[in-house]
Formats: C-alpha cells, sequence, structure tokens
C-alpha cells in the first residue's frame, strides 16, 4: 500500500522517524481488529513529540509497531515506517537487532516487568552492552559503563547500587535504571511509554526533567506517549493526538494547546479539571472509545461529537494538512462543499 | 511520642489547641492525634545487622476536623499515610493510640460488632474498583450485599434499579459480572455499593486514578452531583492536585504520617506556606504550555522517606530547600495562623516562594537532580 506523499516544503531532508499511513491489525478469534490505520506523523533529530489520546486509542501498539515489537497475532498491514529513511518493515533480524537499542530505544510504563527480578541491575545493563558491543571489553570497563550511565540519569552511589536487584530500588529509582539502559548505545530516538504514570508528582516531574536533559545534552529525540495533557504539555515541542487509531491533529504544543481545532482534541482538554474550573460541571465527552470490533463506518469520533453532519457519518475524513497543522475533520476539509461541512463553534468548549 | 498501650486509644483534648475547626459548623467527624504503627515484620537477621526501630510509623498523630458536607482533600505523595489515615478511621487497621468521633460519638474503642451501624454511616470508596468488586457476583448481587450483611429490612432498601440510576449507569448493567464494566463504570458501581447505606460521611481513595481524563471528569461531576443532593460529605484521599483544586472545600497535606499544612483549598492552592505544599503544587502537570515555562527548574528533589526509619526534627527538611540546623533537630508544632490554616514549618514566616534568594541560606539540595 502506497500512501499520498506527505508534502514537505523545500528540500527533502530524511526526518529521524517518518509514519506514512500506518496500518497495525490484530489477527484474534472475534476477528481482525484494525488497530491502527492512516497514523501519519514525522519525528525530527532532536525533537520532542508527545502522543496523546485516551486509553485504548492505539498509542501503545504504535509505540511497539515502531520496533516491530507487536505480539504475534499482530502484524504491519500496511504503510511505511522510516527510520532515517530506512523501512522498518524491511529490515532483516539482524538489522532490526541492531536498529532496536542502538537507533531507537524504548522504556516502558512499568519498570519491574522489564527488569528481571533475579539478577542485579549491573548484571541485566552489561548483558545490554554486550548485545551491541563492537568489540570484547574487559568486565571493569563495562562495569564502570554502567556506573556512568546509572550516574548520567540521577542515581546517587551507582558504582554500589550496581550490584543491587530491581527490588531494592523505588519505582522512581527503577524507572531511571530503566532509562540508563535504554540510553547505553546512545540511541537517536527514545520511545517513552506511559513511564511516569505508576509515579508520584514529585518523581513525575523529576523524570520529565531528566527526559528533558537528555533531550538537550545528547540531542536524543523522545516520543513520549502519555495520556497525561500535563506531561505532554510540559516538555513535548510538537504532539500527535490520536482516537481510534488514527492520527487526528498534529501541530505545534502551543498552538494545539492554546487553539485545539480537532473536536476531540477539544474534548480532551476541556475535560481536565483544574483550581479555575471549580463549581463548574467538567465537560466529559459523552460515550465511550468505539469498539475496535465495531467501527463506525464514517469519522469514527463523529457519536460522541457535537459538531457531526449526516456526512461525518458516512465518510471517513481524510487527515489533511491546515496550516502548520493537520487535522483528520470535515470542518477544516476545503474539498467539502460548505452545504455538507460541520460549523466549529468556538466557544462551546472551552479550550 | 511514646504510643499509648494497643487497643487503649487516648482521647487528647490537650491537643485541641493544635486543631482548627475550620469553618463554623458541624463537626461530623474528629481525628484527634491518631497514630497507627505497624510492627516490625522483618526477620530474625536483618534485626540483628540492621539499626533496628521496631516500628513503622505510618501515621503519627494526625488530628482535623471535618464539616458537614464539606469535602476535605487529603494529598500528599505515595508513602505519606493517607490511605492507612483513612482505613484507620474506618476501623479497618487497629489505631495505636488516638481518637476518632463520629458526631461525637468515638468509635475507635468499639468492638467489632459495635462498629456496624457506625459502618453504615461512614463507608469508603476503595481505590481499585475491579479488586474491591469479588469477580464472582453479579453487580445486582454486589449492590444488594451491603443491605444482606447490614440486616436492612426490606422496606428501607433501596432497589438495584434506583442504585444504578443514582451513579448514572442503565439497568442493562445489572447483570453483568465486574470484569464486563469498563473503568469508569467499575468506579461507578463501588460508588453505588457505598451509597447503598445511605452515609453520611464518604471517604473516596483516589476515585479517579487510572482513568482517562474524560472518565475521570464524569466521575467527579457524579460525586459533586451526589454531594449536592444527598448532603454528603467527603474526605476525598488524592495525589492529583488538579483534582483537589477542582473539588476540596478544604485541603490537608501529609508528609510521612504527619499533617504539614491544613487549611482552606484557596489559601493552600493560592499562597502556600509549607515547601512541601508549594513544592508539590509546582511540580504538578498543567495541561498549559504557557505556564511551563522554566517549571521543570525547581522540580523537588529526593523521595519521600520510609516511615520505618523518619528523619529527626521536621521530617520534610532532608528535601527542603530551606531547612537548616533547626529543622534537623526540632519538630515543628502545627502551628494556627488564623482563617482557618495550620501550617507546621519552623520558617514559614520567612519564606517567600517567588523570591528565593531572600530566605534564609538555602542548603545544597542532597539526592539527585
Amino acid at each position: 500500500m502506497t500512501g499520498p506523499p506527505v508534502s514537505i516544503e523545500g528540500p527533502v531532508t530524511v526526518p529521524l522517524l517518518r509514519v506514512e499511513d500506518l496500518e497495525v491489525v490484530y489477527y484474534t478469534e472475534a476477528g481482525a481488529l484494525p488497530a491502527l490505520s492512516d497514523v501519519s506523523f514525522e519525528v525530527g533529530r532532536g525533537e520532542i513529540v508527545g502522543v496523546v489520546g485516551e486509553s485504548g486509542c492505539g498509542k501503545s501498539t504504535l509505540g511497539a509497531a515502531l520496533l516491530r515489537l507487536l505480539p504475534p497475532n499482530g502484524a504491519l498491514a500496511g504503510g511505511h515506517v522510516f527510520v532515517e529513511g530506512r523501512d522498518v518493515a524491511g529490515l532483516s533480524r539482524g538489522e532490526l537487532r541492531s536498529l532496536r537499542g542502538r537507533t531507537v530505544s524504548m522504556v516502558f510504563q512499568d519498570p519491574l516487568t522489564s527488569l528481571n527480578p533475579t539478577f542485579t541491575i549491573g548484571q541485566q545493563m552489561i548483558a545490554a552492552q554486550r548485545a551491541h558491543a563492537r568489540d570484547h571489553e574487559s568486565k571493569s570497563e563495562l562495569r564502570r559503563r554502567v556506573a556512568e550511565a546509572l550516574t548520567r540519569v540521577g542515581i546517587p552511589d551507582a558504582a554500589q547500587r550496581i550490584d543491587s536487584h530491581p527490588h531494592e530500588f523505588s519505582g522512581g529509582m527503577r524507572q531511571r535504571v530503566m532509562i540508563a539502559i535504554a540510553l547505553l548505545h546512545e540511541p537517536s530516538l527514545l520511545i517513552a511509554d506511559e513511564i511516569t504514570s505508576a509515579l508520584d508528582v514529585t518523581l513525575e516531574a523529576q523524570i520529565l526533567k531528566l527526559l528533558a536533559e537528555i533531550n538537550q545534552t545528547h540531542g536524543t529525540a523522545i516520543l513520549l506517549i502519555s495520556h497525561n495533557l500535563g506531561v505532554i504539555a510540559e516538555v513535548c515541542k510538537r504532539v500527535v493526538v490520536m482516537y481510534a487509531g488514527r492520527t487526528v491533529e498534529e501541530g505545534d504544543v502551543m498552538s494545539i494547546f492554546d487553539d485545539p481545532l480537532h473536536p476531540y482534541t477539544r474534548a480532551l482538554l476541556a475535560a481536565v479539571p483544574s483550581r479555575e474550573q471549580r463549581g463548574v460541571v467538567l465537560a466529559a465527552i459523552p460515550g465511550r472509545v468505539p469498539s475496535l470490533l465495531a467501527l463506525p463506518v464514517g469519522c469514527k469520533f463523529a457519536d460522541r461529537c457535537n459538531h457531526a453532519r449526516d456526512v461525518c457519518r458516512e465518510r471517513e475524513p481524510a487527515f489533511l494538512a491546515h496550516g502548520e497543522r493537520r487535522i483528520r475533520c470535515f470542518i477544516y476539509d476545503d474539498g467539502l462543499a460548505r452545504a455538507d461541512r460541520p460549523v466549529a463553534t468556538p466557544g462551546t468548549v472551552a479550550p | 511520642m511514646t504510643p499509648a498501650q494497643h487497643g487503649d486509644p487516648v482521647t487528647t483534648d490537650q491537643q485541641s489547641g493544635a486543631v482548627t475547626p475550620a469553618r463554623q459548623g458541624d463537626v461530623l467527624l474528629r481525628v484527634r492525634d491518631v497514630r497507627t504503627y505497624f510492627r516490625d515484620r522483618q526477620g530474625i537477621i536483618a534485626r540483628l545487622s540492621r539499626r533496628h526501630t521496631g516500628q513503622v510509623q505510618a501515621v503519627d498523630g494526625v488530628s482535623f476536623d471535618v464539616v458537614r458536607g464539606e469535602t476535605l482533600g487529603l494529598v500528599g505523595e505515595s508513602g505519606s499515610g493517607k490511605s492507612t489515615l483513612a482505613r484507620t478511621i474506618l476501623g479497618l487497621i487497629p489505631a495505636t493510640s488516638g481518637s476518632v468521633t463520629l458526631d461525637g460519638r468515638e468509635v475507635l474503642t468499639l468492638r467489632r460488632r459495635q462498629w456496624r451501624p457506625v459502618r453504615r454511616r461512614m463507608q469508603m470508596i476503595f481505590q481499585d474498583p475491579h479488586s474491591s468488586l469479588s469477580p464472582r457476583f453479579r453487580v445486582s448481587f454486589l449492590l444488594n450485599e451491603p443491605y444482606v450483611v447490614h440486616h436492612v429490612p426490606q422496606q428501607e432498601r433501596s432497589t438495584v434499579d434506583e442504585l444504578l440510576e443514582m451513579v448514572g449507569l442503565s439497568d442493562e448493567q445489572a447483570d453483568k459480572y465486574p470484569h464486563e464494566l469498563s473503568g469508569g463504570q467499575a468506579r461507578r458501581v463501588s460508588i453505588a455499593r457505598a451509597l447503598a447505606l445511605h452515609p453520611d460521611l464518604l471517604l473516596a481513595d483516589e476515585p479517579t486514578a487510572g482513568l482517562d481524563v474524560s472518565a475521570a471528569a464524569s466521575i467527579l461531576n457524579l460525586m459533586k452531583d451526589l454531594a449536592r443532593r444527598l448532603g454528603l460529605t467527603y474526605v476525598l484521599i488524592t495525589h492529583d492536585l488538579n483534582v483537589v483544586g477542582y473539588c476540596a472545600d478544604r485541603i490537608a497535606v501529609m508528609y510521612v504520617g504527619q499533617l504539614v499544612e491544613l487549611g482552606p483549598a484557596e489559601l493552600i492552592l493560592g499562597r502556600p506556606k509549607h515547601p512541601y505544599t508549594h513544592a508539590l503544587l509546582s511540580c504538578a502537570p498543567v495541561p498549559d504550555p504557557h505556564l511551563n515555562q522554566g517549571h521543570l527548574d525547581n522540580v523537588l528533589g529526593g523521595e519521600i522517606p520510609s516511615p520505618h526509619d523518619p528523619p529527626s526534627g521536621c521530617r520534610f527538611h532532608p528535601r527542603c530547600a530551606y531547612a537548616d540546623g533547626l529543622c534537623e533537630e526540632q519538630v515543628p508544632e502545627l502551628e494556627e495562623l488564623g482563617g482557618g490554616e495550620l501550617v507546621a514549618c519552623h520558617h514559614w514566616r520567612h519564606i517567600d516562594f517567588d523570591d528565593a534568594a531572600a530566605v534564609l541560606q538555602p542548603q545544597a539540595r542532597s539526592g539527585t537532580t
């Protein structure tokens, strides 16, 4: 499947990560579930990009698909993932192995399930190093590098902590260990999947600060997957909003948070409780994310959208450029006759 | 500091000087100097080889009042003792000492059977609905269970449909099992179960944790609506400052088993006095990229210490930028500031959070980042 070319003006520079019309299907007893479809976005070198949406929108599937880490019943069914210009779908096992960890690495939500409880942190990190080691290095050299990596992510007394087991670390420290492992081979892109969701606000802020520092000092690009709009606003430069396995809005963080255009983005932002909203009834989005088994025909958000028109239930809008952004909504589709176009009524949902 | 004998709670009226009935009103729940210590369960080798304190001071001398009809937000990092305090108030964990009165009646000295009528009036919404609802029973059974347990006569019971309607669920949900419900729906069922007995006080432990923004918003709307319709009083335990900011009338901040600040929500959020409250507030991620400029520059470092071996003096001193020798040695008293505000800090008068240079010499932060 070939998608329409993504419009980039000027000389074509190869972005670090480019996802084009990506489709992922899970084969289950109930049938083939289209977990992702028509997902497109880019991450430039050194950029921090957020992916946000409710649970069930395909955020984690997206993270896994980028590294071909899907479970056995999941498959890339269409579209492309280009990392530094190379299509991930066409890589051999060996190439894939060097891609993972060396060019792109990933940190997951729960460090306890990613770390082996029976080995020390040092043993696990040395194994991770050896996986990509170019030549044989002495064990003491590897240990020194591991200690360095742990110090870099803010673990005190790294030289001693190296021989501790995962359970001897607190939740925040374990997440730092995971980040240290992910950074061992200085990847160009770090995928962080809900890495602060299980942490307290104070530890969350510490981890976000660490990510921002890594980004600044090493120029590591970060794809930050989170359901927390506050987290996204804190560190990301650009944001991709997902709904029902699709990208629905993409653009600069400032402009999207100031002036969300897609009705779903607006609704998400309006639902966050805050001091300023005391006494006001929160604008919860009616209904739920549709089941992948019974996706509606047209726009997947139409059933929960207060701007939906007939056209929204008949056809699915495309992901089109709108100024500096890309939006999947008929309101902004200039190709559609004005009479058919739903009308955005700004002010119904305060940003 | 010496705990009273177990099962021998002390009513400490001499403590009442340090406690506010924040607003004039009818005090529903009065908590005085409650302590919950757990015995150290470490093995013998650990006992011989390490410094051994023998107990974990999970809640250590907490006092506050809850006025009828208000929502008191209880905030703090995990490990600060919020959930233990709630469970102690409900008698689910025995208190080491202290007093809890509901409408003037002491409850901590009650025997097992005497608890029952009290629990009808105080109910808890537990953190994880999927682990607090038995997977083997249908929703209709789960909603009826409180009536069976409390021997409520038939004519006083609400029907399952009424309860479901009260929490905004359709009657189709009655035949479902908990695993068939979404996170938000399961949360609603736990709320309905808690409401079945028409309690006066609801202790809600992280009612929105693990929910998507939209589901969380509808749970908060529901809780507010129920408070208005049924005249409920809430103790809302959460680490999410956006949630307390939205809901709470008053806010109590806990750190390692103790209250460090308590007061009306506008004051706590607008002009926090305790450095810990200030640090918590400035850490909270706000969905506004403009407000986040330089936000991460003064993130609170370190981690919450274990209640197993709490720091000397002010328990916050190792992480506090304003701490000095006094803080290391002396435990700050909870001081009344008027206007219903209480703070436990030696230096609150001299701290100006907007002008960090003007304070006492800020100590270099120990620990990381």
